[in-house]
């Protein structure tokens, strides 16, 4: 079943979505919902009302067990077979074409002369192994500047929402490219403006007195945060990305 | 004590519409009744919500016949589709908060439990809100343990902190383990950010920390007291609640 039937285009857990976090509430199975609807609630006050809510309707009537739940017996275990069954496919595949290679190398021994002559070392295969190696590891620290401040995150999608400045430029999940502009309505007091690396590691701060702000820094690709504060006062906080 | 209601089907619904619609009745009451109890409206406006909750149901019956997609139980389906109806009309009706005095009806007869289930219902429903923080309960309940001053077991570390070792397990529950009134607040959280950062690979601060902490503690009263607001559930009340929740 596709996730997308348990949302609106909005975003938010449509009536599917809602019944379905309830169903497993109330059958204490939160931990076979899927994924992407346990991320959304994390985060997400307002369907946290609405599941609640119709948790209070429902727990004041009767459950009926006796039948299977139509996601949490039918589905997953229709979708989990398949899965088991790849896998296992995957483990026969695996275990045959390594015979098949043990075969026929055993063949090439018995066929022909053993060679005496020394092979020097394999040096290429080597280096190509630490080049993937290093590689890799740059991927993993490239991928690691994408991951979201949970903290942050949540500040973003708190009820707060920035109640007393609105922001033009630049949009929440924006990618962008410097210079990067950040623009925001009239605010009648200086402001601090302060980016954040997704480790929540601020690398710029700034005292604005207008409604916006340039910079022209290099930013390594990755997740940013940004601020605007005035008098310790938290006025605003939205993310972008930089490719 | 829930209380029984017919089990629908979507078999019903295709065949009968009729009795579908007499098996939602008990379902109307019971959401009807619930949003009474909230002010959202009066007992007398009763019979008249329920009736237009039926005219409403009655026209959509054949989408929801054509929509329905089988993937939850159809009562709580309809629980969603009540209640979203009910929130429609009270939007429409644009009516202001009516406290009028229960009938008899609504209130239990018990009065020497009356707090007792009030409180059991509102654990049940902090119980819930928790659950809904998903892979962040644990987190959120160590938080709140160390802000409400609460000591912390050996069990609440392990929940929190897979990638403790013993010694910062020991660590942890040297300065949490019993009671810490003497210490400052902020210092508590200093002492938990560390932690915090290594479980999360984050490198946020014991300030932030207490931030987040604060905010999500005033997300949950919010969500508890509803909106609009219905109860009044403060830091206080949720300390008492959380305090039976960990026991």
């Amino acid at each position: 079943m596709p996730e997308s039937i348990q949302f609106f285009t909005t975003g938010h857990l449509n009536e599917y979505g809602v019944s379905l976090v309830v169903d497993a509430v109330r059958l204490n199975r939160m931990d076979e919902l899927p994924k992407k609807i346990v991320r959304h609630i994390e985060g997400c006050d307002q369907c946290k009302e609405q599941i609640l809510q119709v948790t209070d309707l429902t727990v004041q009537q009767s459950l009926d067990q006796s039948t299977p739940h139509p996601y949490f017996d039918t589905h997953k275990k229709r979708s989990e077979f398949p899965i088991m069954w790849y896998r296992a496919a995957a483990v026969l595949a695996v275990a045959l074409a390594g015979g098949i290679t043990y075969y026929l190398l055993n063949q090439q021994q018995t066929s022909h002369q053993i060679d005496f002559t020394v092979h020097p070392p394999a040096i290429e295969s080597t280096q190509t192994r630490t080049e993937d190696f290093f590689t890799a590891t740059q991927n993993n620290l490239y991928a690691d500047n994408f991951v979201p401040s949970p903290n942050l995150d949540d500040v973003i999608q708190s009820d707060f929402r920035s109640a007393t400045i609105e922001v033009f430029s630049p949009n929440n999940g924006e990618f962008v490219h410097p210079p990067i502009t950040f623009r925001w309505e009239h605010f009648d007091r200086p402001m601090k403006l302060k980016i954040l690396t997704n480790k929540e590691i601020t690398i710029l701060t700034s005292i604005v007195t207008t409604n916006s702000f340039i910079t022209t820094k290099k930013f390594e690709p990755g997740l940013y945060y940004w601020k605007l504060e005035a008098d310790d006062e938290l006025l605003y906080i939205g993310n972008f990305f930089v490719r | 004590m829930p209380l029984p209601t017919e089990t629908l089907d979507i078999t019903l619904l295709r065949n009968n519409k009729h009795e579908f619609i007499l098996r939602c009745q008990r379902i109307i009451e019971i959401v009807v009744k619930h949003y009474m109890k909230t002010g959202m409206f009066a007992p007398t406006q009763f019979d008249d919500t329920v009736q237009t909750i039926n005219e409403e149901l009655i026209n959509r019956l054949h989408r929801i016949e054509q929509n329905f997609n089988g993937s939850v139980l159809l009562n709580t389906y309809m629980n969603v589709v009540i209640r979203n109806i009910c929130i429609r009309i009270h939007e429409k009706s644009r009516t202001e908060i009516k406290t009028e005095p229960l009938t008899d009806e609504l209130i239990p007869h018990d009065h020497g439990n009356i707090h007792s289930l009030m409180f059991q219902d509102e654990y049940r429903r902090l119980a819930i809100v928790l659950k809904l923080y998903g892979a962040k309960q644990s987190k959120l309940k160590f938080c709140f343990k160390i802000y409400f001053r609460m000591p912390v077991t050996g069990l609440d570390v392990d929940s929190t902190f897979d990638t403790a070792t013993g010694v910062e397990r020991e660590y942890l529950l040297q300065h949490f383990g019993n009671t810490f009134d003497d210490t400052l607040e902020i210092d508590n959280f200093n002492i938990l950010a560390p932690m915090m950062n290594k479980q999360e690979r984050n490198n946020t601060t014991g300030s932030s920390l207490r931030r987040w902490t604060l905010e999500h503690l005033s997300r949950v009263i919010k969500l508890l007291n509803g909106t609009p607001p219905v109860k009044t559930h403060t830091k206080e009340t949720v300390k008492i609640l959380f305090e039976q929740f960990s026991r």
